[in-house]
């Protein structure tokens, strides 16, 4: 039995569950393929920050701002109760001298660019958050950066979606894409989809898939590796840079990027390096428990920027492919179908265009 | 009667629950864990795996050789931060931020988060 929609989403996780959801809400006919069931992929694999204020250029930081903005409407409109976002505030923390003129450069730029960045002091810095090392030189602060509960994130997009009338193919890998009279065919290994235009929401697997439809989508898997400790009393309130607690106690840490392909698995190396990171920042980690070790496979484009918008080569082919697809779900869903539904954005999608990384032929 | 009992003692989740999300469409014990969080608590699925194979096979028609167990991850039962962290001093050369560095071509500040 062939599937059959007027548009087709490879990948069920933030990103293309968020697009799904978008689009159902406008009235289109919309279908999810996933290889597993959404959230078994990266956007699940994740400590979850709604990041904003270290990212650059500060463009791109605006951009994370824009979408961490619209979370609180978001998270309404899902109609699933609590997905645990909160906006914290962010801080970074700054070890070296070398690391504190660099932090005051970052906030001079996206002063420019309107985006709230403070430094601040050591003694400010324990004043806000006690827990961290009195050993460090100072932060950076924004009140943008928060976190979200990532299972509770996709699990509720995706049953909203599916509320709003899309459908969802799972368990189902891509083994082949072909064009028929000007349709696209998703083979997969659950059956046939096919529709008029073609979204790529594959996250680190966006090359693979891409290449199944005739282009080269320049994003690779990274791994980052994260421990997991027992269940705390309240212990930090902001979204650290590589550390983090959820509502239930937990603290996630970790901030290690691995180029080693699909390997998923933990190394000794990264966990005492981790370790290591977690009692820097939080000496009071030291006598905690760990109860586990996760990898992440992220997706990571080329330049590190969202590779958003359509594939001019492949005509009705889209591509949403970025390494914070946590952080950007509501915007990119949001901006995506403004693109497939009137054409006109309200964010200019040239930066983000995968025209960018035109080879000189 | 009502048949409902706890399957994840950790994490406190039931039967229903569980049920519950396989009638949502999962058919595999990551997913199940994903969405109830049954099997993430202190003893990591040491108790409630086996309970939810059962479901599995029982209400989402798995074949009970084919089901995937969960990927077992360091460490087996839980160890203090401290003995993680290996002989290494907090000032030794941080592999973590050096290897950021070298894998995004010396771009390491940029990192995205």
């Amino acid at each position: 039995m062939t599937r059959s929609a007027e548009l087709v989403i490879i990948g069920g996780g933030a990103v293309g569950s968020s697009i799904a959801f978008h689009l159902a809400e406008a009235g289109r006919e919309v279908m999810v393929v996933d290889r597993g069931a959404p959230g078994a992929g990266t956007s699940a694999a994740t400590a979850a920050w709604v990041w904003v204020h270290t990212k650059t250029p500060s463009w791109y930081a605006a951009l994370s701002q824009l979408s961490a903005e619209l979370y609180p409407h978001f998270q309404k409109r899902l109609e699933a109760g609590d997905i645990e976002y909160r906006r914290t505030g962010g801080l970074q923390l700054l070890f070296t001298p070398e690391e504190v003129e660099k932090a005051k450069r970052l906030i001079e730029g996206h002063r420019k660019e309107g985006i709230e960045a403070h430094l601040l002091s050591p003694e400010e810095t324990l004043a806000r958050e006690p827990a961290v090392s009195p050993r460090i030189l100072g932060a950076t602060y924004s009140p943008l950066d928060g976190n979200v509960n990532p299972f509770r994130l996709v699990y509720s997009l995706a049953k909203a979606a599916q509320r709003r009338g899309a459908g969802y193919l799972t368990y189902a890998p891509v083994q082949g894409i072909r064009r028929e009279r000007g349709r696209f065919v998703v083979e997969t290994r659950a059956g046939e989809v096919e529709g008029r235009r073609l979204i790529i929401c594959a996250g680190p697997w966006a090359a693979e898939v891409g290449r199944m439809a005739g282009v080269e989508i320049p994003t690779r898997p990274v791994r980052g590796q994260v421990l997991i400790t027992e269940v705390l009393a309240p212990l930090v309130r902001h979204t650290i840079q590589g550390l983090r607690q959820t509502l239930n106690g937990e603290i996630l840490f970790g901030f290690s990027h691995e180029e080693v392909g699909f390997d998923r698995r933990n190394t000794p190396k990264i966990i005492e390096a981790t370790a290591r990171f977690g009692v820097k920042c939080v000496p009071a980690l030291a006598k905690v428990n760990i109860v586990r070790c996760f990898s992440g496979i992220r997706a990571m484009p080329e330049d590190g920027l969202p590779i958003l918008g359509p594939v001019p080569e492949v005509p009705q082919l889209f591509v949403a492919s970025m390494h914070s697809g946590i952080t950007l779900a509501p915007l990119v869903g949001q901006v995506m179908t403004e693109l497939l539904t009137s054409g006109e954005t309200s964010v200019d999608l040239k930066p983000l265009s995968i025209t960018r990384f035109a080879r000189g032929a | 009667m009502n048949e409902d009992y706890i399957v994840c003692r950790c994490e406190e989740v039931t039967r229903d629950e569980v049920l519950d999300a396989l009638r949502d469409g999962a058919r595999d014990l990551s997913t199940v864990k994903r969405w109830t969080r049954c099997g993430m608590g202190a003893c990591q699925g040491k108790t409630c795996s086996r309970l939810v194979v059962n479901l599995l096979q029982e209400h989402a028609s798995r074949d009970l050789d084919e089901i995937e167990s969960v990927s077992a991850r360091a460490p087996v039962r839980p160890l203090t931060v401290t003995i993680l962290m290996g002989d290494a001093g907090l000032d030794e050369e941080d592999p973590i931020s050096a290897g950021a560095a070298t894998l995004l071509g010396g771009r390491g500040e940029e990192r995205q988060g």
